[in-house]
């Protein structure tokens, strides 16, 4: 009853993670300011400017054959999409750190090692939600990158007055989300140290039987 | 000397010749002050995070400001975000009550900050911090807060400090030499069971209270008294449950396997069975169904707008704010309407889901004593809604405020932004009559065990030897 609930308060408080507000704050910072913290949003922007009209060798964005405006828009969903990514990754080797300190606690409760490994085997699990999670990201980044290679190559706000148009669902035809849960011989070896601590507690409880047998018989006769 | 101040006494030696007493009074202290400190460190993340989401408001005003001055600076017009009032970005947040430290409670399950903005539906405006980054193993092991060490852990000692305080007694004869002496059976054994329950639960109290004290710097004092009043009631249930179960089993061994029994029945099971319950009965509405109700909704407005969205977008409103502003105040004054049933729906099945629960509370003292420790901290199911309700409040006074800038066509200017915002202040509802009855109902259920225990005892000392 108590391990169960002082070991992840001990684990949280060894290897804290940030929270919702301050990730967001720190992602935010990132997009403005740039990864490196000196490259500011309106300087990046400046520099793809140049960078594309030197790609398209032209010396005005009119006069370029595709929009600048999805160009603009696919780097900025790379860009923040790479920092929100790294800045999930650090949260989760964050979350995995505190489920390793609290496999120690094992030792003094067998429900530690019982927990962990029950959740992995039912695919319910800390790996198996960001696993999940992870592929649903890739799959929302590729759609919405293609949506923007789209809006690169078809719109033209010079050309045409109208507001641009596009059918989205053949833009995303064979775009489909098929996750992959882990398989089981992965579960199993990620979780071979819970496995060898349920089989040292049943050997513990094996030999406690045996050596209470004993007693009883000694003091029986 | 009267006859209960001789048993009195009596009682006071043998308890203090108890060490095992002592350890139980140290392994609360252990326990509990482990408790407080992670409490507080809770406490303290949660404080930090609402402040930070409240300061958000600031930060994204003093970037617009910069842009405005340099966009001027530049001898440009300010445009679009800079000064339209329906940019404005607000943000509500939910304080910690001044004893937050002692549980957790539900405020988890309840966002703690909203972010709102004058065409946002006022009902999603608690969306982005629905869920915050909590680690998911503490969210599913739960707190380990005072409130749960006085909960689970109080009542195990309770039951190791008096459990065979008659029973033992009746096993090696000296129950027979006690009851021969010009004493009521009903004196002898209760006010036992009081002196020795009292010196576990006295000093938990005591210990318990301090603590809390010390990381609240002293602040509500009456929230204090009131958490001692609960942990008293609370234990005065175990002791009384102890003592019943000594006048109706005969040895240590039976004692303690119905002091385990019992305390494995109402601390664990009951509460899970009832809960259990309240989900049959009033299920809880899914997050996910309202959700996809409401994107469905929204979508579907949106699209009966389309074309009139389409024609918004080069109109000319020949007024300071532009024609796809108007037409999105027309748009999201439809949406509201299409979304008020949804909403309602979901907030009628909550409710009725809280009501059921909170009923039930009433048949399970550990349910009881976590639900009137959650109202002294703040962190009750109650508390958050007051909230949610203060702010969708204040996201209506948000929108006014648009609409009235709208239709006098006035714009954002450096004096705006220097005057700063509206700022929402939570209003900090009073404990209330949940609390009271959390509190009498646990002394009922006490009194009913000791009324149970006086009946046994009617019957006459012959009975409990």
């Amino acid at each position: 009853m108590l391990v169960p609930r002082i070991a992840p308060a001990i684990a949280e408080a060894a290897v804290p993670t940030l929270s919702g507000p301050a990730m967001e704050a720190a992602v935010t910072r990132e997009v403005r300011e740039g990864p490196s913290g000196h490259d500011p949003q309106d300087v990046r922007l400046e520099r793809l400017k140049s960078e594309t009209l030197r790609r398209y060798g032209v010396a005005r964005i009119e006069d370029l054959p595709v929009d600048f405006g999805g160009i603009s828009l696919a780097h900025g969903e790379a860009l923040s999409t790479g920092i929100y990514r790294r800045h999930f990754a650090t949260l989760d080797d964050g979350y995995d750190r505190q489920s390793e300190m609290q496999r120690l606690f094992a030792f003094v409760s067998p429900l530690q090692a019982v927990r962990p490994l029950s959740a992995a085997l039912a695919g319910g699990d800390q790996h198996a939600h960001r696993r999940f999670l992870e592929q649903a990201e890739q799959f929302r980044f590729e759609t919405v990158q293609r949506l923007n290679e789209d809006i690169i190559h078809n719109r033209r706000p010079a050309a045409s007055p109208a507001p641009y148009q596009t059918d989205v669902a053949a833009i995303t035809d064979g775009l489909n989300f098929t996750p992959h849960a882990p398989e089981l011989d992965e579960t199993i070896k990620r979780h071979s140290m819970d496995l060898a601590v349920l089989i040292a507690w049943s050997v513990f409880a094996v030999i406690l039987a045996l050596l209470a047998g004993r007693r009883l018989r000694r003091l029986a006769s | 000397m009267s006859v209960f101040a001789v048993i009195s006494g009596l009682e006071v030696r043998r308890v203090l010749r108890d060490r095992a007493m002592l350890l139980l009074i140290v392994i609360f202290t252990l326990f509990a002050a482990f408790a407080v400190h992670s409490g507080e460190r809770w406490a303290q993340g949660r404080a930090d995070a609402v402040t930070k989401v409240v300061a958000e408001a600031d930060e994204i005003m003093a970037l617009r400001r910069e842009t405005f001055v340099e966009t001027v600076a530049r001898g440009e017009e300010p445009r679009f975000g800079l000064i339209y009032a329906t940019a404005l970005p607000f943000r509500a947040g939910l304080p910690n009550a001044p004893l937050a430290a002692l549980s957790g409670g539900q405020a988890e399950g309840y966002p703690a900050a909203a972010a709102i903005s004058p065409f946002v539906d006022p009902l999603g405006i608690f969306d982005r911090y629905a869920t915050g980054l909590e680690s998911p193993a503490v969210l599913a092991a739960g707190r380990f807060d005072l409130a749960f060490v006085i909960v689970f852990l109080l009542p195990l000692l309770l039951i190791a400090g008096t459990y065979d305080f008659w029973s033992r007694d009746v096993e090696n004869g000296s129950a027979r030499i006690q009851l021969s002496q010009p004493v009521a059976p009903a004196v002898l054994v209760l006010g036992r069971a009081g002196i020795r329950g009292g010196f576990v639960l006295i000093p938990a109290t005591v210990i318990a209270t301090a603590l809390l004290a010390l990381t609240s710097g002293g602040a509500d004092v009456c929230g204090l008294a009131l958490f001692a009043l609960v942990v008293l009631a609370y234990g005065s249930f175990w002791i009384a449950l102890a003592a019943v179960i000594n006048l109706f089993v005969r040895t240590s061994t039976a004692a303690a396997l119905a002091g385990g029994t019992a305390w494995l029945v109402i601390v664990i099971l009951l509460p899970a069975a009832l809960a259990a319950s309240a989900q049959m009965i009033a299920p809880k509405p899914s997050l996910r169904d309202h959700s996809n109700a409401v994107r469905a909704t929204t979508l579907e407005v949106r699209a009966a707008n389309v074309a009139a969205a389409r024609a918004a977008s080069t109109a000319e409103s020949g007024r300071a704010y532009p024609a796809s502003l108007w037409h999105s105040r027309h748009e999201i004054g439809a949406r509201d309407a299409r979304l008020a049933p949804v909403h309602q729906a979901h907030e009628t099945a909550g409710k009725c889901h809280r009501s059921v629960a909170g009923a039930l509370r009433l048949l399970s003292p550990a349910a009881l004593a976590q639900d009137a420790m959650d109202r002294i901290a703040g962190t009750d199911a109650a508390r958050a809604i007051v909230f949610q309700e203060q702010a969708r409040a204040f996201a209506g006074t948000a929108r006014q405020l648009a609409f009235d800038w709208m239709d006098a066509d006035r714009l954002m200017t450096l004096a705006d932004y220097d005057g700063g915002l509206p700022r929402f202040a939570f209003v900090e509802p009073r404990r209330g009559a949940g609390l009271a009855l959390d509190i009498a109902a646990l002394l009922l259920l006490s009194a009913g065990l000791l009324a149970l225990g006086l009946l046994r005892l009617s019957r006459g000392a012959a009975t409990i030897m």
